[in-house]
């Protein structure tokens, strides 16, 4: 594990969507949905996430569908804010801010 | 195409210490790693009517243990008569063991099948449909709802090779059935054509039979046997 910031997060989650997807091309601003992902490959990413984080990624909340758009929040699903997702949850896990 | 073989699978049966559940147990741990996780017996404790978070725990037990998991199978389920007042409190705990239940355990099992394209099995019962049954109207209700959710949900997950489907069948000789009145057991007997209750043996012969099908054959399926009725 290294220390900087999300390297490890966004590793995980290369990992995890590759498993998937082998060409898909990731970078952290990337949008999974722009990827085709569905929610049943969230499913699985969510899995490993937890494997290796012990993260539940709220995956049901996030495809919950906006009320005003009538599609799920797309921020959701940028890379880097799902890393920055699982960063929180491991600092609250140290004990760290809940932010 | 997913192979049909119904040996050295990895099982994870729900329910399994008596009735349905226990001959099917019997059959199947011949060839398979079979898992049984019931409220009071079985290799592990699981209680469908447990809170979400209590319930998904105790699956990823079971499914730590078999290392995996080929097919899932509920063979659980709350059956009871009631009156036209049942309390809110009956009502809750019926939905919540035959629906809410069942539901999160395939949720639990869910990237464990994906895995493996593996299947799942619901046991519903014909009580569901027309022309239903006078005081398992509750019970009728939550096997209705488990219907619905497989045949809407198999769509879904069979985008993944997963077959979700059901078994549903009508009156057979089980626990369930044991404690029914006799003028009511002669009157769901003459409702059958064959003129008496199948045999849980014969609903676990059945329900082998399907698991040995294709994925593609079985998904979203509800299977009836209910001797013609």
């Amino acid at each position: 594990m290294t220390n900087d910031p999300l390297t490890d997060e966004l590793d995980a989650l290369r990992a995890a969507i590759t498993s998937l997807q082998a060409d898909a091309e990731l970078a952290p601003e990337t949008n999974a949905l722009d990827l085709g992902l569905d929610s049943l490959d969230f499913v699985m990413i969510a899995d490993q996430i937890e494997r290796s984080f012990g993260c539940m990624l709220p995956i049901g909340e996030w495809f919950a569908v906006d009320g005003e758009t009538g599609e799920p929040t797309r921020s959701n699903f940028v890379i880097e804010n799902i890393a920055a997702y699982i960063a929180r949850y491991r600092t609250r896990l140290q004990g760290g801010p809940a932010e | 195409m997913k192979s049909t073989a119904l040996e050295g699978q990895r099982i994870l049966l729900i329910g399994g210490s008596k009735g349905l559940g226990l001959e099917l147990y019997e059959r199947l741990r011949v060839d398979n790693k079979v898992v049984r996780a019931s409220r009071t017996s079985g290799e592990h404790r699981l209680n469908l009517a447990a809170p979400g978070a209590e319930l998904q725990q105790a699956t990823r037990a079971c499914l730590e243990s078999l290392g995996g998991l080929d097919v899932l199978i509920v063979s659980s389920g709350m059956g009871a008569y009631h009156t036209p007042l049942a309390a809110e409190a009956e009502i809750q705990g019926m939905f919540q063991v035959n629906v809410f239940g069942p539901i999160l355990v395939f949720q639990s099992c869910l990237s464990s099948l994906v895995r493996s394209a593996g299947k799942a099995v619901m046991v519903s019962s014909t009580v569901a449909r027309r022309p239903g049954a006078s005081g398992l109207s509750l019970y009728a209700a939550t096997k209705g709802a488990l219907n619905s959710w497989v045949i809407s949900e198999a769509r879904r997950v069979a985008r993944k090779g997963i077959a979700l489907f059901a078994v549903s069948p009508g009156w057979f000789e089980s626990p369930m059935t044991e404690g029914i009145a006799a003028n009511t057991r002669r009157r769901n007997e003459r409702s059958i054509p064959f003129g008496r209750f199948g045999s849980a043996a014969e609903i676990a012969d059945f329900t082998l039979g399907l698991l040995r099908q294709s994925n593609w054959t079985l998904a979203g399926q509800i299977y009836e046997a209910s001797g013609g009725a």
